[in-house]
């Protein structure tokens, strides 16, 4: 058996290195299987890539409280915009529109009893 | 990284997606499936329209894989021509065009969507084996079209875990490719075995 693989070996290599691959690419899909069936969605933190409808379909709240807790005004363009560029043209941090928007969603929970 | 691309994916919408369907067809290294699941994800929330995701994702990567597939003929009839001139590689490069004539169609079909890290490895040896053009065009845009489907599909019905979603799903692809080369390897070694032990 061995003198086989030493007289094939580049392929063997390969081949052995394919299987180290393959494990780790197992034991990654373990890992994201686990995370991924954590009961709580909304673990999630708020980030800068993320639009704001984005963030009320995530956090599975209406789109006008979202817009109301960034001071969007609802002129009916709805220009894609990310929360990076938001806290940019107000000036304001990513954190700031963070908390904001942790602090409305938690309020519209508590009104619809969630 | 991902982080980024979103943040590419949710500005600058379709184009970047169309961008990262056609280069990653020509073998860069964009991760496409992750551009696919925010496409679909960003759509779900009312961002992008879905439609639109479908039909500029599948256009760009069909685009791109006739792309690399008219490079492998090119370039690589004369590469080929040129090896050709040694009989012993003209019976191996024989053997190869055989294969491609028997087994191409189903190995185009295959590297679009579910072993996608070779698709644009395929295009190449299947333009430089000289496959029919109508032939590759069939099973690849079917293909696409399934892979498209799938990953725009499964960033609209489950996005509202982007990072989360990308994580397994490119676990599970990086997973069913090597398991794919694991196996493709291991036949190879087994075959090799087999002649070892008739010629002992």
């Amino acid at each position: 058996m061995l003198k086989f693989f030493k007289s094939h070996p580049i392929l063997s290599m390969v081949f052995a290195i394919a299987l180290v691959v393959t494990a780790l690419f197992l034991v990654r899909f373990a890992v994201s299987t686990i995370v991924w069936s954590d009961p709580d969605p909304h673990q999630q933190p708020i980030a800068g890539w993320m639009t704001p409808r984005y963030v009320a379909r995530s956090r599975q709240v209406q789109p006008e409280i979202v817009a109301d807790a960034l001071g969007l005004g609802r002129d009916g363009t709805g220009r894609r915009l990310t929360l990076d560029e938001i806290a940019v043209s107000q000036d304001r941090s990513l954190e700031e529109l963070r908390l904001a928007l942790e602090a409305a969603v938690r309020d519209a929970r508590s009104e619809t009893g969630d | 990284m991902t982080e980024t691309l979103f943040g590419y994916v949710s500005s600058y919408g379709l184009p970047v997606i169309a961008i990262s369907a056609f280069l990653s067809c020509l073998a860069l290294p964009i991760p496409t499936f992750a551009v696919m699941l925010s496409g679909g994800a960003f759509a779900a929330s009312g961002d992008l329209v879905l439609w639109q995701v479908l039909s500029t994702a599948y256009l760009a990567a069909v685009l791109g894989d006739q792309s690399g597939f008219q490079v492998g003929r090119w370039s690589g009839r004369a590469a080929i021509e040129f090896l050709a001139r040694s009989p012993k590689k003209e019976a191996l490069i024989a053997r190869a065009n055989a294969s491609v004539a028997r087994w191409g169609g189903a190995g185009v079909f295959l590297s679009t969507w579910l072993f996608a890290p070779l698709g644009p490895w395929v295009n190449l040896i299947a333009g430089a084996a000289g496959m029919p053009r109508l032939q590759f065009l069939a099973w690849d845009s079917t293909g696409e079209a399934i892979w498209v489907a799938t990953y725009v599909g499964l960033g609209f019905l489950f996005g509202s875990r982007l990072p989360d979603l990308v994580e397994l799903v490119g676990n599970w692809a990086g997973l069913i490719s090597s398991i794919g080369i694991s196996s493709v390897l291991g036949a190879l070694l087994v075959r090799a075995a087999i002649r070892h032990r008739r010629r002992e």
